[in-house]
């Protein structure tokens, strides 16, 4: 291989406002590579029509005609930031597959950036890292910080690092995607198929909060985006579950067997009729009950874990990256 | 072959399809989808050149007595020859090709008989070429990528491609080159990867994968090829230069993205024995300016759900 090439994938709700700047910002990208002669191609940009509440489908329809790298797909309707991230990686083809914002919060420029941190690391992800509050906002910007650090606390994965600006090696975008259902968080996803994963530090900007103060998030997408993450990811209750069924079994006996020598051995001391029995008994049902729900969380962790596609194994060729070793040497 | 006839009132139109394969069979069934036909098998040999000849002049003679009839106008009659032929498949040897050329080179001798005898009649000759083979490795192919064949197979489209278009064939030339194609399962023919994959899961049996897990390939169904070039065949439109098409679904899908697929749809596991040979990792792939802007494509899960449907029918 001698080239590399790169595929952006932006999905589009009502990124019209921004489309000219970001259209203009990925062709000078293009030229600057280009010019460089370094065998690093911006292939195709591909924008996946989320059905878009502005004029932004049509916007792009004209850019399509003008620029043949520009690949534009429609949804058939509103199926949220994920999914149309999903269908424009299922219809790349370039070796990294940079995902993007369509409101110009994440420049094409920075996408070096990016994969500079491949070239030092021979990593297959890499995620931007906001050096300051993105949105400008005390409110928003803390909101988005507990938001993450309350997911983070329920499930086993780092989520924290996730961010919508990402790198991510061809193969595994391609192979994360067509595993992942309607329910799948893509980054817990990317997860499954490898650790290799990194962040590179840049400011990014949310000029649409910053300037008008909206967001296309809504309390309850957040809430939907929540959840898919607890879902796919290991959740540590049904990690947990068994390990509780196990303490709760084990200490509801030992109870049980000290109340049983003490009821044998000073009767006196349980003085209500039948108590001892009683309360035995609903210990070792109670515990029993415990022990076996968390069986059978295990079970349905497992269960979901292979309905959603988690792999058993992947291969990867990563004998690519000596064209940006190259590429950030020289 | 076969010749399907389609008469009118006072015209005929007369389609010779050389090649009943996977994508030959569906181009029939979408022809007798839209239009009533007499259909005849004609013996065609490939492998026998006197044979061959004699067949040759067989068709000649039915095709002109259609023709023929009092009440037929040649000059608003119609044929059309469908090259859709060619057991040689990508890894073929010297041989096969030779044998392939020299059967196409017989099929535009044929025609090229046929305008002379049949000066008035209107002639149109569809070729079915190979975008797998000619931009194999290659990535985002446009209009304006180059052919760059890498094996045998694929020197043999350009050529047969280049002997159709220097042939001075008195005729409208439409070329195909159609990416990947897959459909229905029939055991025998060449099926493509996905209809492979697809009859072997369902009876349990493992594929055998050339390539990677991530090799990507673009994959189009072969109902769609069928309707793009049947609608070409029908069409009035008069060019005047040969035209060539290619056909791709534009979307690049690898290996595993078709495993899941079906993993998905049969609901059950498929056993794949993956064979790394290094000239078949390339990946290739086509923008969609490459494509005609009427050509209609299947989304994968549909088309396989479609081809699952039909194989249970069939078992």
């Amino acid at each position: 291989m001698n080239t590399l090439e790169i595929s952006t994938v932006i999905p589009i709700y009502a990124g019209s406002e921004y489309l000219i700047e970001l259209i203009k910002a990925l062709k000078k990208q293009k030229e600057i590579w280009q010019s460089k002669k370094k065998h690093i191609v911006l292939k195709e940009a591909i924008f996946v029509i989320d059905d878009a509440i502005d004029n932004s489908a049509e916007l792009l329809e004209k850019f399509k005609l003008e620029f043949d790298w520009v690949k534009v797909i429609h949804l058939s309707r509103n199926f949220g930031q994920h999914p149309a991230t999903i269908a424009g990686i299922l219809h790349s083809s370039g070796d990294w597959v940079v995902t993007l914002d369509e409101d110009l919060q994440h420049q094409p420029k920075d996408i070096e950036l990016l994969l500079n941190k491949v070239a030092k690391t021979n990593c297959d992800i890499v995620y931007a890292k906001p050096t300051s509050p993105v949105h400008k906002n005390i409110f928003r910007d803390y909101s988005s910080k507990s938001y993450k650090f309350i997911v983070s606390s329920l499930v086993s994965e780092k989520v924290d690092m996730f961010n919508s600006f990402r790198l991510i090696r061809g193969s595994i975008a391609r192979a994360t995607a067509s595993v992942c259902g309607h329910e799948t968080y893509f980054d817990v996803a990317l997860l499954w198929f490898t650790q290799r994963i990194e962040q590179a530090e840049m400011t990014l900007e949310d000029q649409r909060v910053i300037n008008n103060n909206n967001s296309t998030y809504s309390l309850s997408t957040l809430l939907s985006h929540a959840r898919r993450m607890i879902v796919t990811a290991r959740a540590k209750i049904l990690r947990g579950g068994i390990m509780f069924g196990l303490v709760a079994v084990t200490s509801s006996m030992a109870y049980s067997l000290y109340i049983i020598i003490q009821k044998l051995i000073s009767p006196e001391l349980i003085s209500i009729e039948g108590w001892a029995s009683l309360f035995v008994s609903i210990l070792f049902f109670g515990g029993t009950s415990i022990l076996l729900l968390g069986i059978a969380l295990e079970y349905i962790s497992v269960i979901l874990l292979h309905i959603q596609g988690k792999p058993t194994f992947f291969v990867i060729d990563r004998s690519g990256d000596s064209i940006l070793k190259q590429y950030f040497e020289n | 072959m076969l010749m399907l006839t389609n008469k009118n009132e006072n015209n005929i139109h007369i389609y010779l399809v050389f090649g009943i394969g996977l994508i030959g069979k569906a181009m029939i069934k979408e022809l007798k989808s839209q239009y009533t036909f007499i259909n005849e098998h004609l013996e065609y040999s490939w492998l026998d050149p006197n044979k061959q000849n004699l067949n040759s002049q067989v068709i000649q003679e039915k095709v002109i007595s259609l023709l023929s009839t009092n009440d037929i106008k040649i000059f608003q009659s119609r044929i059309s020859v469908i090259w859709s032929a060619g057991s040689a498949g990508f890894n073929a040897d010297k041989n096969q090709l030779k044998i392939e050329f020299n059967n196409f080179i017989s099929l535009i001798t044929l025609t090229k008989q046929l305008t002379n005898k049949l000066p008035t009649c209107l002639f149109d000759f569809h070729m079915l070429s190979s975008s797998g083979a000619l931009y194999e490795g290659q990535r985002s192919v446009t209009k304006l990528s180059t052919p760059a064949p890498k094996r045998p197979y694929a020197e043999l489209k350009l050529e047969q491609e280049h002997y159709l278009l220097q042939a001075n064939l008195r005729s409208i030339i439409r070329i195909y080159r159609p990416s990947s194609v897959y459909g229905q399962y029939s055991i025998g023919s060449r099926a493509g990867l996905i209809s492979t994959m697809l009859f072997n899961g369902v009876r349990n049996s493992s594929t055998e994968i050339y390539g990677n897990m991530d090799t990507l390939r673009d994959y189009i169904f072969v109902n769609d090829i069928a309707r793009f070039i049947v609608k070409k065949c029908i069409s009035n439109k008069q060019i005047s230069s040969p035209k060539i098409y290619i056909l791709a679904s534009s979307r690049p899908t690898p290996i595993i993205t078709i495993k899941n697929l079906i993993e998905t749809i049969i609901r059950k596991p498929l056993y794949l024995n993956y064979h790394p040979i290094p000239t078949i990792f390339a990946h290739n792939s086509f923008m969609p300016s490459a494509l005609p802007s009427d050509l209609t494509i299947t989304d994968l899960e549909t088309s396989i759900r479609i081809l699952y449907e039909q194989l249970h029918f069939d078992i």
